[in-house]
């Protein structure tokens, strides 16, 4: 199965000049499209899933700073940006879910899928421990479940971005595969 | 690296620990010079049992051993936490509760909400009644405003004509006439540590015997500094100021919730209740009584009981856990002691006339609950000389399940019987000997 979107090859099999496209095209955006083929949408999830990271792994670093500090305040800014990455790890589940029953994945990774899942899971423990009074709030283990999530999180991103599904593919006919 | 993940998250959890029930000491082990203190936990989730408070239904009171009788003195309160009795026979209940306290983290919301479940969210009257039973029928027949657009207050004495209320910002006198409502406005004495987070919000107040100082319990502002070390300038310390001038200076510190001083009538000395610190498990940390020595630290923020380090407390500071001293009198853990009155104005039985009654509030974090109760502890030669003996109890349902009220504030009427408010019940209770 060709995981690549395949607007380009299929668009490459008729070369055509801006402004005179052959009959059966149309364009949407600047995007020639063979008429009848359906549009191309892309996955809502990753777009949440990226945010969500970026908070997460934002934790580790306001967690870093307090353990070198012993401010108070980091550790306030740590709980916070793990709660908001955590409420938009719930939004980027129901997004996963949208996109499954539009199609805009064909399926879901599920390597990525257990990846993501395990950083959400550590981060729930971590609330839990952020949610002490004082410094055991996030030293050690604190700032250790932040440290593995930011490990996981940015070796996924890395990797393949943010989506954990399979983007669905074309067939020159602009059929679904 | 889904297995290593899952794996890893397995490890964590066992690491961390949790929390469990079983094992729990019996309060009975925590009374007295040397309670025995459990290895310190550290939580996931704190353990919360919260009764939620519903009242109490027509007729029924709380409970007296034999040779004791109890009855409302007064009911439809907002929120009493304070009684005081002067010296003509009125009664002054103080209606307060503490200002609204500010979400900084995730945790104060849920917390928040837990503790209005148990009724300790009412709002305050921030206003002090006065009851006079003019005919001597034990119940009040005259009920005015005694006082009102008070802020935070909680502490009340009478000193000659002054009366002293402690805000949670302030000391204020105003001018007393014996039998008359007071119509002046208040004068500041001096400011208190307050707002803006003011986590432990009361201000307990006692003039020392010869009325020329006023002591002040200041509680900290927060359980175990997680609010920065910069919001408890002043906590945490029972504070002595002169009575004329206003000039004060922290008497001794360490003292994490000083919710009552007072002075022991044989000796002449200060003593506090001082509710200790949370979350390091249910037999941790043991609230305590003790003599209050002038200059003394007792430990709060860096250790309990003496040495014993806390933890959370960075950074540490060996210096002052060195010279941090054991309280006198353990109560055992997160009872929450919050009113004291010593028995020398006592009429009830000869056994409740050598010591001192301690109102406990009862427990939040611990299961099974303790406190809900008043204990009396005996004294002689002006030191507790045994286990603290239930007075008052049956706060609680039966089943545990529900509070029907908690006592906070204490005080010996006129004629000798013990007042209680009760900030969950909405009443003022009356303990007398029976017959008497």
């Amino acid at each position: 199965m060709d995981r690549k979107f395949s607007t380009a090859s299929a668009v490459k099999r008729t070369p055509f000049v801006h402004g005179e496209l052959p009959a059966p095209y149309i364009m949407w955006g600047n995007i020639p499209m063979r008429k009848g083929m359906s549009r191309i949408r892309s996955a809502i999830h990753p777009r949440i899933v990226g945010l969500g990271a970026t908070l997460l792994i934002g934790a580790f670093a306001t967690d870093v700073a307090y353990a070198q500090s012993d401010l108070f305040q980091w550790e306030n800014f740590s709980i916070w940006l793990i709660t908001a990455g955590l409420a938009l790890a719930a939004a980027a589940a129901v997004a996963l879910i949208f996109d499954a029953v539009q199609h805009r994945i064909s399926a879901i990774d599920w390597a990525r899928f257990c990846g993501f899942t395990g950083a959400t899971l550590l981060s729930i423990l971590n609330a839990f421990v952020h949610s002490r009074d004082a410094y055991t709030a996030v030293v050690p283990q604190g700032v250790i479940l932040s440290g593995i999530v930011t490990a996981i999180l940015l070796a996924l991103g890395w990797w393949r971005g943010w989506s954990i599904g399979i983007a669905p593919s074309f067939s020159a006919e602009g059929e679904r595969s | 690296m889904n297995m290593h993940t899952l794996l890893m998250g397995g490890a964590l959890a066992v690491l961390l620990g949790s929390a469990s029930d079983h094992d729990i000491a019996s309060p009975s082990t925590q009374y007295g010079a040397h309670p025995v203190l459990p290895a310190p936990q550290q939580y996931l989730v704190p353990p919360m049992r919260v009764p939620p408070g519903v009242g109490w239904s027509d007729g029924k009171t709380p409970a007296v051993p034999a040779g004791l009788q109890i009855q409302a003195f007064a009911t439809g309160f907002e929120h009493p936490r304070m009684v005081y009795a002067l010296p003509n026979g009125d009664v002054l209940v103080v209606e307060s509760n503490g200002p609204e306290a500010p979400i900084y983290r995730p945790k104060d919301y849920i917390e928040g909400k837990v503790k209005a479940l148990a009724g300790s969210s009412a709002p305050g009257g921030n206003r002090i009644i006065l009851l006079r039973d003019s005919t001597g029928s034990g119940k009040p027949d005259v009920r005015t405003v005694f006082i009102d657009h008070l802020n935070s207050p909680f502490g009340v004495v009478l000193v000659g004509n002054d009366l002293y209320v402690a805000d949670t910002d302030a000391i204020l006198r105003f001018s007393y006439t014996s039998g008359e409502t007071i119509t002046s406005p208040g004068v500041k004495l001096t400011d208190l540590p307050a707002g803006p987070i003011d986590h432990h919000w009361t201000k307990s107040l006692a003039a020392s015997p010869d009325g020329s100082k006023l002591f002040v319990g200041v509680g900290s502002n927060s359980n175990i500094t997680e609010n920065g070390m910069a919001a408890e300038a002043g906590r945490a310390a029972i504070w002595e100021v002169d009575r004329r001038t206003g000039f004060k200076r922290m008497y001794a510190s360490g003292l994490r919730n000083p919710t009552g001083v007072a002075f022991e009538p044989q000796t002449g000395k200060l003593w506090a209740i001082v509710n200790e610190r949370d979350e390091i498990g249910p037999n941790l940390v043991p609230d305590y009584l003790t003599a209050v020595r002038e200059g003394a630290f007792y430990g709060w923020p860096y250790s309990y009981f003496g040495q014993h380090v806390d933890i959370r407390v960075e950074p540490e500071r060996p210096d002052l856990v060195a010279k941090a001293i054991v309280p006198d009198y353990a109560l055992s853990s997160h009872v929450a002691p919050l009113g004291i009155a010593f028995s020398q104005a006592s009429s009830l039985p000869a056994r409740y006339r050598a010591g001192v009654f301690i109102a406990e509030h009862g427990s939040w974090d611990r299961s099974p609950l303790n406190g809900y109760k008043v204990v009396y502890v005996p004294f002689r030669a002006g030191r507790p000389s045994g286990p603290p003996q239930d007075v008052v109890t049956g706060f609680l349902t039966p089943d545990q399940k529900k509070s029907q009220g908690r006592p906070v504030g204490l005080a010996f009427d006129n004629k000798g019987a013990l007042l209680i408010a009760d900030d969950v019940g909405n009443v003022v209770w009356r303990v007398s000997a029976r017959g008497g």
